[in-house]
């Protein structure tokens, strides 16, 4: 067994009003950032977690992000994996 | 007709609808709590109260409807049994997969505690059989995340197949709906909404909080109990 760092980020989908996203676009370009064309707030997790391997590891974060870490219908997600020594 | 107030950790209106229940004059009500993993008895009715369950951690309602008595629910749906989410329960019910859509963040991004005029769209349900179709109710609202959103393609569908029971409407408290009434920006004005079964109801406003003489905002929601008493032949003339 090896451990793994997976950092899962997920963020709202296109198309689902992102709404603190909006807010946070608006503040940014009203103090000067004119630069900004787009932002979207989503959540970040960080889980440490044993698999064989990398594949392995992959395929677990995939299933715990669908049953419960992402809901699918409004967020998407994406992750990366560390081996852990 | 017996009752079944689940209780997560974090639920708050938990005792509000065992009262507005009891005060119609249906009984009795089990208070069981969400670890649990069967009901004591087999309930007529199962509500998932509005509350913070698990402090809305990662998503409103997400951590509740992993809990173990939600697959006591999930058999009590399947076989006919009434389930109703109100608020945070609504959004229980929609992360367990058991009402389409989500709910979120309002559009103005604050926590509202007001009242609501909502129309009651159908009159064929065991939540609404006491009220008339078409008919304006006052509801008090209190949530942060009650923007109801379906993609559109499915949103669609749920109109089509006539889903939408509860829909805000005009402040003045005329027939009017539509999104620009939605306090939270919720699409389609939609307030609640039942599965295509029709024994699975989920609504953002409160009518346990609008139950109780004493209280403020009306009594528009006690027709919402009579209903299910009702259908279930419990009240006996009682109202």
């Amino acid at each position: 067994m090896k451990c793994f760092k997976a950092d899962v980020t997920v963020l709202p989908k296109d198309g689902v009003l992102d709404i603190q996203g909006k807010a946070v676009e608006k503040t940014l370009k009203s103090h000067g950032y004119s630069e900004v064309d787009e932002v979207r707030v989503g959540r970040f997790i960080r889980l440490v977690i044993r698999a064989e391997d990398e594949s392995e590891a992959g395929e677990k974060i995939c299933r715990m992000a669908d049953d419960l870490l992402a809901n699918g219908l409004i967020e998407s997600y994406s992750y990366t994996l560390e081996h852990l020594q | 007709m017996r009752t079944a107030v689940v209780v997560f950790p974090g639920s708050n209106c938990d005792r509000d609808v065992k009262n507005a229940i009891l005060d119609v004059g249906l009984g009795p009500v089990d208070m069981v709590w969400h670890d649990e993993e069967r009901f004591p008895e087999r309930p007529d009715l199962v509500v998932l109260p509005g509350g913070f369950s698990y402090g809305d951690y990662l998503r409103s309602g997400a951590l509740a409807a992993k809990s173990r008595i939600m697959n006591a629910v999930r058999a009590i749906a399947s076989e006919g049994g009434l389930v109703l989410g109100i608020c945070n329960g609504f959004q229980i019910l929609t992360e367990a997969g058991l009402l389409p859509g989500a709910l979120l963040p309002n559009t103005n991004l604050r926590f509202i505690c007001s009242k609501a005029y909502v129309r009651v769209e159908r009159s064929d349900t065991p939540f609404t059989n006491a009220y008339i179709a078409g008919q304006i109710a006052l509801f008090p609202i209190a949530h942060h995340e009650g923007l109801y959103f379906l993609p559109p393609d499915e949103l669609k569908e749920l109109e089509c197949r006539n889903q939408v029971v509860f829909r805000y409407a005009s402040a003045s408290g005329s027939a009017e709906v539509g999104e620009k009434y939605s306090p939270n920006g919720s699409l389609n004005g939609i307030a609640g909404i039942i599965n295509t079964e029709g024994n699975v109801l989920g609504l953002m406003p409160h009518p346990e909080r609008a139950t109780l003489k004493c209280l403020i905002w009306g009594i528009d929601g006690r027709r919402f109990w009579q209903s299910v008493g009702d259908h279930f032949g419990a009240l006996g003339g009682l109202r």
